[in-house]
């Protein structure tokens, strides 16, 4: 025992004494290592505008140098670029996921925003000697006069690089060379879309044209799209028809290995041949020859969609991808979705919030057809729309559903989620749209959000391997772990988004309502106010307040006490004597075993009648009338809260009323 | 007389010989030879096949881990007697961990440029076993003094191999030595097998059979 202890008391010692050095050198070396990082990249900056400084000065210099412009990013994040006010360079700072880890560094362009001047990286983790040489000043040499392709942005090759957006690719580190160039054109595009008025849309209206053998130049090709094609646009789909050969084009999204890739397609008039198909972005590392690779999209082309919907024939696709065929399939489970997209929608007339408004059925449990969905979906709900906020409210039960959506592992989640009329309890969940790999089951298996029913956001859910409160659900979500943090993260917010925006819930209602039950006052959720307000006779002694029944004299107040599981709320109710118990109703707590004291609606039935003489005690066999039966089984600390509450409170209402009433 | 005639006619033996048999030399021989801790023992070879495409990179990483080595087993041996013998992984684990993050942190905010080219490797220095192997295979159980020899000791002898692969590999991989072009090289067609972690592989199991043969250090039944 001793030596349990002891070694007890190392383990302890250990853990606090390590602690407290990793605490001290973090406080010491904090604010160093930040100046250190904001060092690194200011003093590249100015080297790449060949700016002079030295170790104190560099931050004034920097300061006087460049202009900064800012701009918010699609995902609220604030993107700055430098602009050298002299030579109209500009530079900024990249990042994003390297094979390994994130990669950061600074870059610069020519004022003509495309020329690459000099690229530093200031961060990596890659494996030394291989992937890392992306970090070697020697390496990155390669990429001056690099210029940024509208259709391509940068790409790594192996042989010499021949076109003026290629570069070497570092020798046995093609991922990371691939995720480098990836990242670069990735942030390019964002910057260029942020901060110069260049068309974003042209690498995708050039690219259409050449699918459809239009001749233009940079200086027309927008009047001669005008000219060719027909654009029309449904909710958020938009389709580009050419005018003679009635060829369609989409642009599309899919999954990918690493993230969204972007494309764009033409289709014939049917939308079954594919006749052109161009990546516009991606960040793949290995399956970055999705785009590099010309012969490999080119594979595509006279490929069919089975007329069934259900498939595309792209075995040697996938094939010809090596290792990297995360990329490849999800590439071409995206290019059928969104073809099988646009096909129901611009070819079947289907409608393109068909989705949700099924999915907002199911989720309020009323039957459906292709053919009478649009009707019911109208006759069932009630629409409010506060701000770009939308809440149905079920005409029948008044449950309440609202639109989430969310970036899972691979793209983007959308789903339906329906509460109770309390804003609180869930009734079901459904996702009508996602591309995760392993988390597709939040979608394709029936029945994932049978566990969800009748639990609560009280005032937020939890996903624990034992649920044993109302706001805990089972996890289901195995190893997608991604996929569970966007989707517990989603549904909590929306409930606290939409709860702010629509949940005007009156806070007095749970006790007044519980008030009125003790008092048999029936009551529904429009009148328990007006009950409430001409039932009781209020009375107030310093933070003490008496609710009298007007009619039968009984007396009620509330009490408060911590349980085992956090704070129990209740109303106690007695007859005029001050002794008597009439009923006792909880209203609010989140106990374990103890939760019968609410859940169990019978559970105050044997306290009736029973008197405060002074005090009540739980017993096995109750005998006098101050003693009640044991009713709380193992949830001992619920009891003993209970009983302490109950007798004190009595005592001082009784100090503070008895005589006045 | 006689007695002492007789001792002078044996002769002394000769300094090197008297330094074969003194502790700290025999611990030093075994930590870079005999017990060699990569082609002997086998002990850290993940980090020597991941690191030893180049020369520089081997250097580096030697110096990083005989640091940690020596540090950690130093501790460890300061607080031997301390340490409960249940708990004594996790206390090296911990120790090794402590002191590995706190000198990054160091690095990072005095010495910036170290830093940075130490890069990925401080991480690759916590998992390498050697560190946890000296602290539980000596430090645990002998004084200070010898500790740092061992641990210096298995620090050069995972280095001198790590550099002798990497002389090796960088050659035939890059045609270069400690990132210099060498001379009747310039022609040379990258061989791109020993950049990439199976030449680690090929050039290490050949080195360990060879010093194997060499030190006639033969696992028998």
């Amino acid at each position: 025992m001793k030596k349990y202890l002891s070694m007890m008391a190392f383990v302890l010692l250990m853990g606090a004494v390590s602690s407290i050095i990793l605490m001290g050198a973090n406080e010491l070396t904090a604010d160093r290592i930040a100046l250190n990082a904001e060092y690194a990249w200011k003093t590249a900056v100015l080297s790449h505008h060949e700016v002079e400084y030295n170790d104190t000065n560099f931050a004034e210099v920097f300061d006087a140098n460049f202009e900064v412009r800012s701009a918010e990013d699609g995902n609220g994040n604030m993107r700055y670029l430098y602009v050298n006010e002299n030579t109209g360079a500009v530079s900024y700072q990249f990042s994003g996921g390297g094979l390994w880890d994130t990669i950061r560094g600074v870059i610069t362009l020519e004022s003509d925003f495309a020329t690459i001047k000099q690229i530093t990286v200031t961060q990596q983790g890659e494996t030394p000697g291989l992937g890392g040489v992306v970090a070697e000043t020697e390496y990155l040499n390669n990429y001056k006069g690099v210029k940024f392709d509208e259709t391509f942005g940068i790409v790594a090759v192996k042989d010499t690089p021949d076109l003026p957006y290629e570069v070497d690719a570092i020798t046995g580190a093609t991922g990371t060379s691939n995720a480098f160039v990836g990242i670069l054109t990735v942030e390019y595009r964002l910057m260029q879309s942020l901060f110069t008025d260049v068309d974003v849309n042209a690498p995708a209206l050039k690219a259409i044209m050449n699918h459809n053998d239009v001749e233009f130049n940079d200086g027309n090709y927008e009047s001669v799209f005008v000219n060719t094609f027909t654009t029309t646009t449904i909710d958020t789909y938009t389709l580009y028809t050419h005018n003679t050969n009635s060829n369609v084009s989409f642009k599309f999204t899919t999954g990918g290995f690493n993230g969204p890739i972007d494309a764009v397609v033409t289709l014939d008039a049917d939308f079954i041949t594919i006749i052109g198909i161009n990546v516009l972005s991606h960040s793949e590392g290995m399956g970055a020859i999705i785009q590099t690779d010309p012969q490999i999209l080119e594979m595509l082309v006279g490929k069919q969609f089975a007329t069934d919907d259900s498939s595309l024939d792209a075995d040697g696709f996938v094939d010809s991808f090596g290792e990297a065929t995360t990329t490849a399939k999800q590439f071409i489970a995206g290019l059928l979705n969104a073809r099988n997209n646009y096909f129901s929608i611009f070819e079947e007339g289907v409608d393109p919030n068909k989705a949700w408004q099924q999915a907002l059925l199911t989720n309020n449990d009323v039957t459906f057809t292709e053919e009478n969905y649009k009707g019911l979906f109208e006759s069932t709900f009630t629409v409010e729309t506060k701000d770009d906020l939308t809440l149905y409210t079920n005409n029948n039960d008044g449950s309440l559903s609202f639109l989430f959506e969310t970036e899972g592992f691979v793209g983007t989640i959308k789903g339906v989620l329906t509460l109770e009329a309390d804003f609180e309890t869930i009734v079901y969940i459904t996702v009508y749209e996602q591309s995760e790999n392993w988390g597709a089951r939040i979608q394709n298996e029936e029945g994932f959000f049978d566990d969800y029913v009748g639990k609560k956001f009280t005032p937020e859910i939890s996903f624990v391997t034992e649920p044993s409160t109302e706001q805990e659900i089972v996890d289901g979500y195995g190893g997608a772990t991604t996929t569970k943090a966007a989707m517990l993260e989603a549904l909590n917010t929306s409930v606290q988004t939409y709860r702010a925006a629509f949940g005007n819930i009156d806070p007095d209602k749970a006790w007044q309502q519980a008030l009125l039950t003790n008092n048999s006052v029936a009551f529904t959720e429009e009148n328990y106010k007006d009950l409430f307000a001409s039932s009781f006779t209020v009375k107030s002694q310093d933070d003490l307040t008496l609710y009298t029944n007007n009619n039968d004299g009984s007396l009620s107040f509330l009490f408060e006490t911590d349980g085992f599981g956090g704070t129990i709320k209740g109303v106690l109710t007695l007859e005029a004597d001050f002794e008597t118990i009439v009923y006792i109703t909880i209203y609010e707590q989140s106990e374990n075993w103890g939760a019968r004291i609410q859940n169990n609606e019978e559970f105050f039935d044997g306290y009736v009648g029973k008197k405060f003489a002074p005090e009540i005690a739980f017993v096995t066999e109750p005998s006098a009338e101050q003693e009640i039966v044991d009713g709380y089984g193992g949830a001992t600390t619920t009891k003993a809260a209970m009983l302490e509450i109950l007798n004190t409170t009595v005592q001082t209402y009784r100090a503070a009323f008895e005589g006045e009433a | 007389m006689n007695n002492q005639e007789n001792k002078s006619t044996i002769p002394k033996p000769s300094g090197w010989l008297r330094l074969q048999y003194k502790k700290w030399f025999v611990i030093l021989k075994n930590g870079i030879s005999d017990e060699n801790p990569i082609v002997v023992s086998v002990l850290g070879i993940c980090s020597a096949l991941a690191v030893t495409n180049r020369v520089e990179n081997a250097i580096v990483m030697g110096i990083g881990v005989t640091f940690v080595i020596m540090g950690s087993s130093a501790l460890v041996s300061i607080l031997r007697n301390l340490i409960p013998s249940k708990v004594r992984m996790i206390a090296y684990m911990v120790i090794i961990s402590l002191l590995t993050i706190v000198v990054q942190m160091f690095l990072q905010a005095y010495l910036p440029t170290v830093a940075a080219n130490l890069g990925a490797y401080t991480g690759l220095i916590i998992t390498n076993c050697i560190v946890m192997g000296r602290a539980e295979a000596f430090a645990i159980k002998n004084p200070l003094k010898y500790t740092l020899i061992d641990s210096f000791a298995n620090g050069m002898g995972y280095m001198l191999v790590l550099i002798a692969i990497a002389a090796i590999r960088e050659p035939l991989a890059f045609g270069t030595f400690l990132n210099m072009k060498i001379p009747g090289f310039e022609n040379w067609i990258n061989w791109n097998v020993m950049a990439l972690a199976p030449g680690g592989f090929f050039v290490l199991t050949l080195l360990a059979w060879l010093m194997r043969t060499l030190t006639k250090n033969y696992e028998e039944n």
